[in-house]
């Protein structure tokens, strides 16, 4: 599943309304509940666990897309 | 062994009613003898042996039966008889249990009600009349309701019990009170877009929430502590804060231990660290460790207040819910739009009088109107 399904999905959200630059600023959706859902369902999808340091970082789509592909997911 | 049959008594009827019987089964009957009355819808006729012998009756009083259908055997001998008896023993109870007649009309309302054999049985009665079969039905469609209300109770949820006992103890024990405060949290929205923006950690109101309340454990001790009997209270040694966490998994309400007044920052990440584990429900026994006061924290928009309950073994619980705009005057009375807060105390009115509340409650919406609240961890 690609990132922005898994968004769309957890944020339940039309996917044509995610793109790299969908973050709580602009999506409603994307509250504190939902960040923590989307990080749990990244790491089930992607199967990998990321550390309190690297979920700081997230502050958009492109952050997760990043993040994955730093760690070769 | 002679069979006895009903005759055909007149042209209207098939069916006759057997009034009476005035022989016991075995006794030796001698042809002619009278040995039951039969009544038809017109007339009462006697019924005569046709045959000497042993008698065994197939029908009894009150019975229904047909013209020429079986009503007794007669046997020459008293063995022939007994030999029959023993035979026909099992089948004779049952046909004694199901035998019942109904009255013409009686008849006709269980045909317009779709009465059944097996129900009409269970009135265990030999005559039956319209108005038993009145009462019958009544008796079946209370059951029938009966059966469809059992149909729509279900067992609630086992941590929906757990919730409803607390809930229970709280309402019998606890006099409870609940005050509302409204706070300007228009500064605070722009500081928590920022704290997100930099830290990447989204937080609201229950970090917020937590850190004010570890600041007001030495001003306002009472709402700290518990009422134990005879008008005593005990109080807490330091601030462990209780704050309900619902992430699906169910609700849950993981405490932080403030030995001293503690930060955003550290709050923030404690209650990450809690907020992860809400969602997969991995929470250890030391993050359930009973708080001496609690936060209902309901972020879902739209939702401005909650009435919480007062938690047993605590004093008082802080609502806090999502903030919502509205219009308001500045210092020049131009309108403006601002972000509001409303924060609520449940409290024991046993152990804190309705000013205290007012009171903590000010001093909670203060801090958070002006920011008064501890950011970053203390240096060292």
């Amino acid at each position: 599943m690609q990132v922005e399904e898994i968004v769309a999905k957890v944020f339940k959200i039309d996917k044509d309304r995610v793109n790299d630059e969908t973050s709580p600023k602009n999506c409603e959706q994307w509250t504190s509940l939902n960040h923590l859902i989307l990080i749990k369902e990244i790491g089930k999808n992607y199967n990998i666990k990321l550390s309190f340091g690297e979920i700081k970082t997230i502050k958009k789509v492109s952050d997760i897309k990043n993040l994955l592909k730093e760690k070769g997911a | 062994m002679f069979e006895i049959k009903t005759p055909q008594i007149n042209a209207n009827d098939t069916t006759y009613l057997i009034n009476e019987i005035f022989f016991e089964n075995g006794d030796y009957v001698k042809k002619g003898d009278v040995i039951a009355s039969i009544g038809s819808s017109k007339t009462v006729n006697d019924l005569e042996s046709e045959f000497s012998g042993y008698i065994y009756f197939t029908k009894q009083p009150f019975d229904e039966i047909e013209a020429g259908e079986s009503f007794a055997f007669c046997f020459e001998t008293k063995e022939e008889y007994e030999k029959y008896l023993s035979n026909s023993n099992n089948t004779s109870k049952e046909q004694e249990i199901k035998s019942y007649v109904l009255t013409k009309p009686a008849q006709k309302f269980a045909l317009e009600n779709n009465i059944e054999e097996a129900q009409i049985l269970s009135l265990n009665k030999k005559i039956i009349k319209t108005q038993d079969l009145q009462e019958l039905l009544l008796r079946l469609e209370e059951a029938k309701k009966e059966q469809n209300n059992n149909d729509l109770i279900k067992n609630l949820p086992y941590n929906q019990i757990q919730s409803a006992n607390v809930v229970i103890k709280s309402h019998r024990e606890i006099p409870q009170a609940f005050h509302l405060i409204k706070a300007d949290c228009t500064k605070c929205e722009e500081f928590l877009k920022e704290y997100i923006e930099k830290t990447g950690l989204i937080i609201g109101y229950g970090e917020i929430t937590t850190v004010i309340l570890s600041e007001l454990f030495s001003e306002f001790p009472l709402m700290f502590s518990k009422y134990v009997k005879e008008n005593k209270v005990c109080y807490a040694a330091y601030p462990i804060i209780g704050i309900t966490m619902d992430t699906g998994a169910g609700l849950f309400m993981p405490s932080i231990s403030c030995k001293e007044a503690i930060s955003l920052d550290e709050t923030a990440e404690i209650m990450f660290d809690y907020k992860m584990k809400s969602v997969d429900n991995s929470f250890e026994a030391q993050d359930l460790k009973e708080g001496n006061i609690s936060i209902s924290y309901n972020p879902k928009k739209n939702i401005i207040s909650v009435v919480p309950i007062v938690f047993p073994n605590q004093s008082a619980m802080v609502s806090v819910c999502s903030p919502s705009l509205e219009l308001a005057f500045d210092e020049n009375k131009n309108i403006i739009e601002k972000s509001f807060l409303y924060i609520g105390l449940a409290f024991d009115h046993r152990v804190i009088n309705g000013s205290s509340a007012m009171e903590f409650l000010s001093r909670i919406s203060e801090k958070i109107e002006k920011l008064d609240f501890r950011i970053a961890k203390k240096a060292g």
